[in-house]
């Protein structure tokens, strides 16, 4: 074989090599999108997801992503709306959810962002509530409660609350969420209006 | 029969040579291989989860519908009229000959709560304060939405000509 037929062997055997990598990693990608987009591990029970109670006046509803016909297409998304609020109201929502997985799962921590326009509405809201594990439709547990803390301790409350307890296939979560606004017109301003985005994480149970 | 036994020690151990070193890197490149499979795993078995919250506050808004003259001192000619806006009065116009001086009078003023949330009037503000005293005289405790209220007010001036002023009512939200 002499030296030009050796080069051309070579490149030849470098570009295949490259095809092939290329091929592999774009097939390993698209597995691993294919994994984390379609399977979910919890989901929302939208039916049981709802305001237990508002202040008079108030406006507050819980909503999901839905399409054209009305279905949900998204049940790990919820949106907890209240409107004309006003010092002193509160709404109560309860969130449940359901493991649809076949593993163990547990909460690895939650985080939370908070959007405000207004800081005023944000230091005067408080949280208060409670976390309950249904083993089955009326046996549950109590994980933990909550009583009047600021939006910036939710999600630390809630993550330790919940953080390395088993939560079996099939068993479902309640969160009741108690949001009030503290008693003081002077510090209220009209045309205010903040959001936030709590994230719980869920993981496989590892014990 | 020493040489034999020689050359089967030897094989064995030799044997034993391989096969230890095959078995220490095959169990090393499982362990590598699962414990990659375990990151991997448990990269992949996590969900995050959306909860998202909106809050905005009730919209204050109220609308003067008339003013109406309800007594005041003695005086010798006064004409009162109100110039509307649509269904909003825009200015009061008032002209009073008298000898009393401060001349004292009450206002009532009709006003509608069109916003969303209850309100109730904490005062009275003017933009001439040194020289108008303006006093809520009466006010209700709560003006639920859509409901219209009176609220009467006193206005007191000395001697004065071709006198403008505006009056501001302030209103909260009705707690309680």
């Amino acid at each position: 074989m002499n030296v030009r037929s050796k080069k051309l062997l070579i490149i030849s055997v470098t570009c295949l090599i490259i095809v092939g990598l290329s091929y592999s990693i774009a097939l390993g990608q698209e597995l691993k999108d294919n994994y984390t987009n379609n399977v979910f591990l919890i989901e929302l029970i939208p039916e049981e997801c709802k305001v237990l109670d508002m202040s008079e006046g108030v406006s507050a509803s819980v909503e999901f992503i839905r399409d054209e016909f009305g279905n949900i297409v998204d049940k790990t998304f919820i949106h907890l709306l209240a409107e004309n609020i006003y010092a002193g109201a509160s709404v109560t929502y309860a969130i449940a959810l359901r493991n649809i997985s076949s593993l163990a799962l547990s909460v690895d921590h939650y985080t939370i962002s908070i959007d405000g326009g207004s800081n005023s509405l944000e230091d005067l809201i408080r949280f208060s509530g409670s976390v309950k594990i249904y083993r089955s439709e009326s046996e549950y547990d109590v994980l933990g409660s909550f009583s009047n803390i600021r939006i910036d301790e939710l999600a630390q409350n809630l993550t330790n609350i919940m953080k390395y307890r088993k939560i079996d296939i099939t068993e479902k979560i309640v969160i009741e969420l108690e949001q009030f606004f503290e008693n003081s017109s002077v510090r209220f301003k009209q045309d205010e209006g903040f959001s936030y985005k709590l994230v719980p994480v869920f993981i496989q149970y590892f014990p | 029969m020493m040489t034999k036994r020689y050359f089967k020690k030897r094989k064995i151990r030799g044997k034993r040579k391989i096969g230890g070193l095959l078995r220490v890197g095959t169990i090393s490149i499982i362990l590598i291989a699962a414990f990659s499979l375990l990151g991997l795993t448990y990269a992949s078995w996590s969900q995050s989860f959306s909860i998202f919250g909106s809050t905005s506050t009730g919209e204050i808004n109220v609308v003067v519908r008339n003013v109406l003259f309800e007594s005041s001192d003695s005086y010798n000619a006064l004409s009162f009229d109100v110039d509307m806006m649509g269904n909003i009065v825009d200015q009061v116009n008032m002209d009073v000959e008298t000898n009393t001086s401060p001349f004292n009078m009450i206002l009532v003023f009709i006003v509608e709560n069109t916003g969303t949330i209850p309100i109730v009037c904490d005062g009275i503000d003017t933009n001439v304060p040194g020289s108008l005293q303006v006093q809520l005289v009466d006010t209700p405790a709560s003006i639920d939405v859509g409901q219209i209220a009176s609220i009467r007010v006193g206005i007191s001036k000395g001697y004065c000509e071709g006198f403008e002023f505006s009056t501001f009512l302030r209103f909260v939200q009705a707690t309680g």
